[in-house]
Parts: C-alpha cells; structure tokens; sequence
C-alpha cells in the first residue's frame, strides 16, 4: 500500500518535518490518513488536521496532527512533555475538545457526535490513566466491576456489593488475569502503584474493548513495576485482540511493546514508522531541547 | 537549563511580600469596615461594669439547680435530640441530589447550579428560629414543625459543603468512568460520592451538631423540644428551673459533639 502524505523522517543532526510519500504493508498499519478511503486494513483511528489550544495558553498544544491506526495494530506515541501525546489520546474520547479537526474512531465520526452517540462510541473503547484514576475507597473488585458500566447505565454496577453474581464472576476472572485475585476484597488506596495500575487494566479488560488507549500507564510506577505492567497489558491486549494506542517516555517500552511508533514534537507528528525501523538515537533526538 | 561558567545573580525574596496597591486598600478597607462596626454597636464598658451586679443576682436565683421537674425535662429532652437526628436525617438526604446539581464540575446546566445555589443561599439565610415560626404557622406547634425548620437548615449548611467537597475531589476517577461511557448518574454515585463521602459524614455530624444546638431554641416558638420547658420556666421566673434546663441542655450537646468528634476521627 502506499500513500502520500505528511510525514517525517531524522537525519543525523535534527528532526525535519518532510512532505514525501512513503509505503507500510501488512495489517496494522500506521500512516499518514489517505483522502481516499480503500485502506487495506480497516482503521480503527483515523485523525485529520487535529488542532487544539488550551483557552489562556500561549501556543496550541496539536497544530495539525493527522495520522492513521489500523484496528489490531500497536502504537507507541513517544515525545517530550508537553509534546501533545496526553492531549491527542484525550481528544480521541472527546475527554478534552479538539478545536478542529476530524476524528474518525471505529468506523464513527467522533468530531461531530452527540452526547449520547459519544457515550455509546467511549463503550467500546479502553482508557488506562497515568494516575490509575481508580475509586479510592472502593475495593480493587468494585472499580473491576466499574468497566461493565460499558453495558450500560445500572445500579448494579455502583459497586461489588450491589452487583450480579455474573458480573462479580467476571470480576473476578479478570483480576485473576492481572494475577490480583487475592485483592478483591482490597480497598483502592491500600493497593500499591503496580497493583492500581494492574487494577486499572482489569477494568479495562472488564469493558471489553476494541481499542484501548493507555497514558503512560508505566510512568507512575518504578522501572521494574513499569516492565512488569508494561509486558503485563502487551500481553493481555494481544490476547484479546485489541488496538492499543499508548502514550510513553519510555523508548525500550516503545521498541518493545508497539508495533509502530509515531513521534510528537510541538503538537506536530514528527516522525512515524515500524518500531523496528526506527533506532533509538532516533528516538532519544526528540527529547533534545 | 542554565549553561556552564554564565555567572549567575541571586536576589533573595524580601521577607514581606509588597502587597501593592490592591493589597493595601483591601488592609485599609478591613481595618475601616472593623472600625466601623465598633462605633455602630454602641459599646460601653460602663453599662457593662453596671449590669454586673444584676448578672451576679441572677445566677444566685438560679441555685441550686431545681429538681422537681427533672421526669418533664428528662422527657422534652430526648424529643429535642429525636428532633435533630430527624431534622438532620432529611436535611442531609434533601442534600444530596441538591450539592450534586449546585456542584460546578457536575451540574448539567449553569441555569439549574444558579437556580439550585439559589435555593440552598435562601434555606440559610434565613434564620432556623424564622423557619421554625413558618412552619409552626403552616403544621401547627410541636415537634413536627420543628424538625421541618432544622430540615430546611441542615440543607442549607449541608448542601453548601457537600457541593463544595464534590467540587474539589479528584477529577480522575470520574473522568475513568466518563472515558468508558458511564452515565451521569453512575458516575456520581460510584466515583464522586464515595471519594466525598468522609467529607460528607464530617459535614452531616457537624449539622446534627448545629441542629441539637437549635432545636433547644426552636421550642422558644412552639416548635416543640426541651425549648418549651426552657420558656415556660422563663415566663415564670422560675429561675431554679431554668438553670436545671441549661444543664441538660449543656451536657446532651457536649455528649452529642464529643460523640460527633469521636466518628469524625473513626470516618476521617
């Protein structure tokens, strides 16, 4: 397949932006979005010239990001702070609001979508925060049981107490998987970082998914805590065949753990290309100030 | 990132920040308001100095404490304690759905936080004694219409503080939720109201607190509560009588905020 658009590529001294056309074959894809919409494998994110600034920031946080994610596929997006990765992952959800652009997600238009439409398109898809987010004074079991609220709106869901055996059951299936079944009973903030984090994705696993996009899931957590977790959600998102979309410093994460890795550098795409392709000089040059 | 070998000059901070101009009217604006108020409330240390004698006749009218009427204030007592714990129950129920939609980060509309802020201003504003004479007028005397005022009061000083605590948790779990298409309601009830909830208990125990505390006054209008033995006693001069209402009424409030205390520090 091959496409023209806006991508990048690094010589030796510095990052330049390049108008060029370049080729990915093969299922998982990522690229710069084509006009035309015969893409060889079905997208699952398709982002078109994404703005945003932040009301009372000096310069936009995204100037024109688009890129193209083909569904089963793994992307790291990699970057300095303040690069836009955070911003670009929120806006996808429609978490924060893009001021232009389009957004296409799982065959929908989430740019233009109601309320409602937004709400049924987010249940389909996975976030796993930085921070974890997890419902501190409930236990480890009720925030799993939290991600059935993808099924819909129930009371039975508010927490473990409350929920049907079915759901507690899956529950529980899915802590076993992030190897925290003994902490069911557990309150969120007696968990250690690694174990929120392992919390985080059992709900995420509880929801089912089709795409999940991930904060830097590993940034809170010691570097061991982070390979673990890290190798942890890889795994589990292969095994159940889902897109993930993760936003990481981590260049070995990156190398490691995604398919593809697209570059951000002052809310512009910098460079893209197969993780194996790109070389960690490469990658370490985007941290340069 | 400074660069090596640039010499690099220090100033340290001044030890009182410059208020500015902004800063230094609003000192004069407090100190002018405080003086203000001080001419307006027609102070005098001799009146004071005066009215000793008459405060020291008064408290030896009131001992010894009388006891003969220890069954009927034993038994006004207790209804004056049912009346907080139900005042404060349905304040605090009433409460809730109201913080939520007088929270900024979660009302659905800025024309229901106003309207809803509204509200819950006006239930204190106007003063518990007030709401008790209205609701002595709309459902007769007795307890009844006492617990109705301490229930209006307890909203307004619950509703405020439980908005307010909603307003300051952490953004985060609820964002979780928002990102895998839970509902409003969901989210309110399963990330906002469990992270605010020692709050909430803090702030309800510190109601029934202010709702023991005024529904000894309440009985004053009728509404019921050991603050109609307290009046009968007063129109009597039955001073004895009086000071034996004081007592009780001074060791069930300790007992109720020490017990609050001791949940606050168990909750919190």
């Amino acid at each position: 397949m091959v496409q023209s658009g806006r991508i990048a590529s690094i010589n030796s001294s510095e990052i330049k932006i390049l108008q060029a056309n370049y080729s990915i074959t093969g299922p998982g894809a990522v690229s710069a979005p084509s006009s035309s919409k015969s893409l060889a494998s079905p997208a699952a994110l398709t982002i078109r010239d994404l703005h945003k600034h932040y009301k009372g920031a000096s310069e936009a946080i995204l100037r024109g990001v688009s890129l193209s994610v083909s569904k089963g596929a793994s992307v790291a997006l990699l970057g300095a702070n303040g690069s836009g990765k955070s911003t670009l992952l929120r806006c996808c959800l429609r978490l924060v609001e893009p001021n232009n652009g389009e957004i296409e997600l799982l065959g929908q238009q989430v740019h233009t979508m109601r309320r409602k439409e937004l709400r049924r398109l987010r249940r389909r898809t996975g976030f796993v925060f930085q921070k974890h987010n997890l419902v501190d004074r409930l236990s480890a079991l009720s925030n799993v049981i939290h991600g059935a609220m993808s099924t819909g709106s129930n009371p039975r869901l508010w927490t473990q107490t409350l929920a049907h055996r079915n759901h507690r059951e899956q529950a529980m299936e899915c802590l076993n998987e992030v190897g925290l079944s003994s902490y069911a009973a557990q309150r969120a903030d007696r968990l250690s970082g690694g174990q929120s984090q392992r919390v985080a994705i059992a709900r995420t696993l509880m929801q089912r998914p089709e795409i999940v996009f991930a904060d830097e899931p590993a940034a809170s957590l010691d570097p061991v805590a982070g390979e673990e977790i890290m190798a942890l959600f890889a795994r589990l998102i292969r095994a159940h065949g889902m897109t993930l979309i993760f936003a990481s410093h981590d260049l070995t994460h990156a190398q490691r753990y995604a398919d593809y890795i697209v570059a951000l550098r002052n809310g512009q795409v910098v460079m893209d290309g197969r993780s194996s392709d790109i070389d960690a000089d490469q990658l370490a040059r985007l941290y340069e100030r | 990132m400074e660069k090596e070998g640039t010499p690099k000059k220090v100033t340290v901070p001044a030890r009182v920040p410059s208020a500015g101009i902004a800063g230094f009217l609003a000192y004069l604006t407090a100190g002018s308001l405080i003086i203000w108020s001080l001419t307006g409330s027609e102070l005098s240390m001799p009146q004071l100095l005066r009215g000793f004698p008459e405060m020291g006749r008064l408290v030896g009218e009131m001992f010894p404490p009388a006891t003969d009427r220890m069954a009927s204030i034993g038994f006004t007592l207790f209804e004056t304690f049912q009346m907080a714990i139900a005042g404060t129950f349905f304040g605090v129920i009433l409460s809730l759905p109201l913080a939520v939609l007088s929270a900024r980060n979660l009302s659905p509309h800025w024309s229901i936080y106003f309207l809803t802020r509204g509200v819950i201003t006006f239930c204190r504003t106007v003063p518990d004694l007030i709401w008790a004479i209205i609701f002595v007028i709309t459902v007769g005397l007795g307890p009844f219409a006492g617990v109705l005022a301490l229930t209006v009061d307890t909203v307004g000083f619950c509703a405020r503080f439980f908005a307010e605590a909603m307003e300051e948790a952490d953004g985060g779990p609820p964002e979780a939720l928002a990102a895998l298409g839970a509902s409003r309601t969901d989210i309110v009830i399963s990330a906002v109201f469990p992270a605010t909830l020692p709050s909430m208990i803090a702030t309800s125990l510190f109601a029934f607190e202010k709702s023991t505390r005024s529904s000894v006054v309440l009985g004053l209008v009728g509404a019921g509560g050991i603050g109609v033995e307290l009046m009968t006693a007063l129109d009597l001069y039955d001073y004895q009588n009086v000071s034996s209402i004081l007592l009780c009424i001074f060791v069930m409030v300790i007992f109720v905020e020490r017990f609050s205390a001791f949940l606050r520090r168990r909750v919190l």
